[in-house]
């Protein structure tokens, strides 16, 4: 054969090269790895979990379900949790609506600013974030000091409470549904709304017919993730929240660490597992293109076909009253528009400026804005060993699961792509999984299981979960990549002679770098940012700096924080100059080196 | 709602078209004029192609139409009154949109029923106008299909009858051909200047295909840069085009440079660049024609002869085929001349006589009549 001959020419070995034709699809090989690690350090610890749940003294039992069930206790925290997710899910709903809409509308560079104002938050620490809040809203802070100027001395509680909770949370989930709802926004082709206007509906109803429509599986994604997010809340809640308010991810750790009845506590985090569980497969339809599970994407819902005919007068005066409050929301719109943003700015901003603010305090106590300034916190930061080692530690730990991650999970990604399609569905939930299931369920079933084994308190044993929940960002963000990397680009180099490696390196690591960067970047804010696991994991020897941020937090309000918050960032920022001053001193030797040679 | 009655037109059950007069439009955006002053009368019942280029402000003409756009100066009267500032919901225009821009979670009834709906018509009476407007398209039997069981040409139908359902004054087509394939396309055209006959629509249809603006339309505007370059019949655009534009974008046409000169008689003729004859020759629109200008003298292929180079006419310009590109029912010769390189476009039946080929001797002969000389810019 003619194809042969001329490979023999250049390879002088056409043996491999027929073989090499002939050898079987193992491409399935690469998920093995991402499998492995989800089995034995994801699934198993839940199962064991649940195995502990039924765990009496004469063996299997139900009691530990039936004294949750019956524990007011319980009830309160659960109800109180269902509360604040439909509360916190109903706003950042709404909110992230108006904001996303308003992002489609305006012109490109302003969009791009405020594109900033959504992800600077986003991409910041819950920790810090809800911390923030404290000096906004606690009785020394921004709030109150603001109206105690315009003569409201006796302002009303807005923090260690339910409000303050609810406040924290929305803040901190309203990216989370903004930007899912954002992104199917603006593919939205807008011919359809005009078409409607041209028949004659007015903005607002041409909006509520044809826009939404088109928009409604996107908010139900949005609103989903939020709502189950906020079910496995705990940072957020045990900061902004009082002695009174436990929601159930605290109740659970409460039951297992003050109470001591592990049974209990695996008892509750099945219940709350349950609940989670059910909600996913509910409205795994609509949650699936936002966790990149890819091949379902959910549908546009469809009118009905047949109307009654009895039902007509009925509907004529229904579409009468509907137009007629769209026509006023319509004249509204710039008004909601910009007042949604405004809102939603402020919320998402106001806590970043406090806490550089803060920093800066001289106060030992909570008081905002500062009476005085100064450097003696990061001075104080900086002479502690404690926190210099933790922040170090935290560092190492966090890069070295990313690392760690984006090597499995890139692996996996492209088994998950590329690999045989009956697996995708099933892969691609398990790997979501980490990231739907409330930390705390997990932290608490992997502690229990290798508490025997003394990885409590060592780097292994914080490693290892947060390789855990570093996984999904790392596979989904290249998995996404990989399926808008034309197939037809590894066949080229492999038509022309490239094996298997030569693939990877030459063609697919380079145009997957953003997408494992960005993967990386991901898990490691995952794990850098985590109190949960580290709550059960840390020993005295190992303490992550979330950790000793939130239990510096806990035991009193002080500038601190605002300091780590504010050396993390400057690092972050430095980090990114010194990435984008690197990238022009290569440009620059590579042009000048070209040049030499040229001439 | 006040709204409803000075706004939105009342479905009319007398299947007439409106009177249209787009008086001086103008669109700037910033210092660029997108549309430099459009005036165009459209009659009752007439169906008006623009044509043009992209680029030429068909699609700013047309937005300012809908109302998507406010133009800069100038009035769009229909039936004398001026919509010019009203917004898109309160015009009463019917628009067919490039993409149909249907709603893909209605049912095609739903669809058409869409405009009856917005002007507050009870259920009950939207039924027969659906039913209507869907029997006009032949899709009586899809009202419960949603979009996305249709083909193109059924979208391309639900998108008409949704325009024409509400009765409009105006109906506007914006490329609504684009997406189909060829063989749909020319039946489509049909379908819809039957359609527009039957209601006595007024129809302002635009394109940049020719082939539809030439067979569809009463009257063709051809647009350029921003202004109408010629408005016409079909064949007055096709025959007589006013300028080297219009005769370049409707059709194909041979161009040779040369100059006007003032013959003795008191006529214009035009010296051509390179003529081997040094003859001055005749052109059709020597009338228009300003002696001592920079002129291009206009010919379509298909008024080209290729005859034998002995015994030919005097005027007939020496030159050797280079190519022959068989198009089914005639063939296109490439000449090149000492005017330059030029196409004649045969018809088969005389190729069977002359059968020319590659490298053949020809002279290149045309009508007076066929040739027309356009000022050169500048």
């Amino acid at each position: 054969m003619s194809v042969d001959s001329s490979q023999e020419r250049f390879t002088g070995d056409p043996a491999s090269a027929v073989s090499a034709r002939h050898r079987p699809d193992r491409r399935w090989l690469t998920l093995v790895p991402l499998l492995a690690v989800l089995i034995l350090l994801f699934v198993v610890p839940l199962c064991s979990l649940l195995a502990d749940s039924f765990r009496g003294g004469q063996g299997f039992t139900l009691e530990n379900y039936h004294e949750q069930v019956t524990s007011p206790v319980f009830w309160r925290a659960m109800r109180r949790t269902l509360v604040i997710a439909a509360l916190s899910t109903g706003i950042c709903v709404v909110l992230g609506y108006c904001m996303a809409y308003a992002l489609t509308r305006v012109p490109r560079r302003l969009r791009g600013a405020l594109m900033v104002v959504v992800l600077v938050p986003y991409f910041t620490s819950i920790l810090i974030r809800s911390y923030a809040w404290i000096a906004i809203l606690a009785p020394n802070g921004l709030v109150a000091r603001t109206l105690a100027l315009v003569g409201v001395d006796n302002p009303p509680d807005l923090v260690f409470n339910q409000t303050g909770m609810l406040i924290g949370t929305v803040q901190i989930l309203l990216p989370l549904a903004l930007l899912p709802i954002y992104s199917v926004m603006s593919g939205i082709d807008r011919a359809a709304v005009r078409a409607a206007q041209s028949m004659g509906a007015s903005p607002a109803v041409a909006h509520w017919h044809v826009y939404r429509p088109a928009t409604s599986s996107a908010v139900l994604a949005s609103a989903a993730l939020v709502f189950i997010s906020t079910l496995g809340f705990y940072v957020t809640p045990a900061l902004l929240g009082g002695p009174g308010d436990t929601l159930i991810a605290q109740s659970i750790l409460v039951q297992f660490s003050n109470l001591v009845d592990p049974a209990g506590a695996a008892a509750q985090a099945v219940l709350l597992l349950l609940i989670v569980l059910l909600l996913f497969v509910v409205l795994f339809r609509y949650l699936a293109p936002s966790l990149s599970i890819g091949g379902t994407t959910a549908p546009a819902r469809r009118g009905s076909a047949e109307r009654h005919v009895r039902h007509e007068r009925l509907l004529d005066l229904r579409a009468r009253v509907l137009d007629t409050v769209l026509d006023v929301v319509g004249r509204l719109r710039l008004p909601i528009l910009v007042g949604g943003w405004v809102v939603g700015a402020a919320l998402l901003v106001t806590p970043l400026v406090v806490v550089a603010i803060w920093s800066f305090s001289d106060a030992t106590y909570l008081i905002f804005p500062p009476e005085a300034y100064s450097t003696r916190w990061f001075a104080d930061y900086f002479a502690d060993d404690a926190w210099i080692d933790s922040t170090l530690l935290s560092l190492g730990i966090a890069s070295a699961s990313a690392a760690i991650g984006v090597v499995i999970g890139g692996l996996g990604a492209f088994g998950l792509v590329r690999g045989p399609r009956r697996s995708r569905v099933p892969v691609a939930v398990l790997v979501a999984m980490p990231m739907i299931v409330p930390p705390m369920i997990y932290s608490l079933g992997f502690f229990v299981l290798v508490a025997p084994h003394g990885l409590v308190g060592t780097r292994l044993g914080l490693v290892l979960p947060y390789v855990v929940l570093g996984l999904p960002f790392a596979v989904s963000i290249t998995a996404a990549a990989l399926r808008n990397l034309d197939v037809r680009l590894e066949n080229a180099a492999r038509s022309l002679g490239a094996g298997p490696l030569s693939v990877l390196r030459h063609v697919l690591l380079p145009a997957l770098r953003p997408a494992l960067v960005s993967g990386f970047v991901f898990a490691f804010l995952a794990a850098f940012d985590d109190v949960v696991v580290a709550t059960f994991m840390s020993g005295p020897t190992a303490v992550t700096l979330p950790l000793r941020m939130f239990q510096d937090i806990k035991l009193e309000v002080s500038p601190r924080t605002a300091v780590v918050a504010v050396v993390l960032l400057g690092a972050g920022v430095i980090a990114v100059v010194l990435r984008f001053v690197t990238a022009w001193l290569v440009r620059a030797v590579r042009v000048a080196l070209s040049r030499m040679g040229a001439s | 709602m006040s709204e409803v009655s000075e706004g939105v037109q009342v479905v009319d059950q007398v299947a007439t078209g409106g009177e249209v007069e787009l008086d001086g439009l103008k669109k700037k955006y910033g210092a660029v004029e997108a549309v430099r002053g459009v005036s165009l009368n459209i009659r009752r019942g007439e169906f008006l192609a623009i044509l043009g280029p992209s680029g030429a402000g068909k699609t700013t003409l047309l937005n300012m139409l809908t109302g998507f756009e406010k133009p800069t100066s100038g009035a769009i009267r229909i039936n004398g009154r001026d919509v010019a500032r009203l917004a898109p919901h309160r015009r009463g225009i019917g628009v067919v949109f490039q993409h149909y821009a249907l709603f893909k979670h209605m049912t095609v009834a739903q669809n058409v029923g869409f405009p009856l709906r917005m002007r507050r018509m009870p259920l009950r009476e939207q039924r027969g106008h659906i039913q209507n407007a869907l029997e006009m398209v032949k899709l009586e039997d899809y009202g419960t299909r949603f979009p996305d069981q249709l083909s193109g040409g059924q979208q391309q139908r639900v998108a008409l009858a949704r325009a024409i359902v509400f009765r409009p004054a105006l109906l506007l087509m914006d490329e609504p051909l684009g997406a189909l394939d060829k063989r749909l396309r020319e039946h489509m055209r049909v379908e819809i200047k039957r359609l527009q006959r039957s209601l006595g629509a007024t129809v302002i249809y635009v394109t940049h295909d020719q082939g539809e603006a030439l067979t569809m339309a009463d009257r063709v505007a051809v647009m350029n840069d921003g202004a109408v370059e010629q408005l016409g019949t079909p064949t007055d655009l096709y025959e007589r085009p006013a300028s080297a534009f219009v005769a370049d974008f409707v059709g194909e046409t041979n161009f040779f440079r040369g100059r006007s000169v003032l013959d003795a008689d008191g006529r214009v003729r035009v010296v051509l660049d390179g003529d081997p004859s040094g003859n001055r020759r005749e052109v059709d629109n020597d009338a228009a024609l300003r002696p001592d200008r920079g002129v291009e003298v206009g010919v379509r292929p298909e008024q080209v002869s290729l005859l034998p180079v002995e015994g030919a006419d005097p005027l007939a310009v020496p030159g050797t085929v280079s190519e022959v590109l068989y198009e089914g029912a005639t063939a296109l010769h490439v000449v090149e001349t000492a005017l330059g390189s030029l196409n004649a476009r045969l018809s088969l039946k005389n190729v069977r006589e002359t059968r020319w080929a590659v490298g053949d001797r020809v002279a290149v002969h045309w009508e007076t009549h066929a040739a027309r000389g356009y000022h050169v810019a500048g």
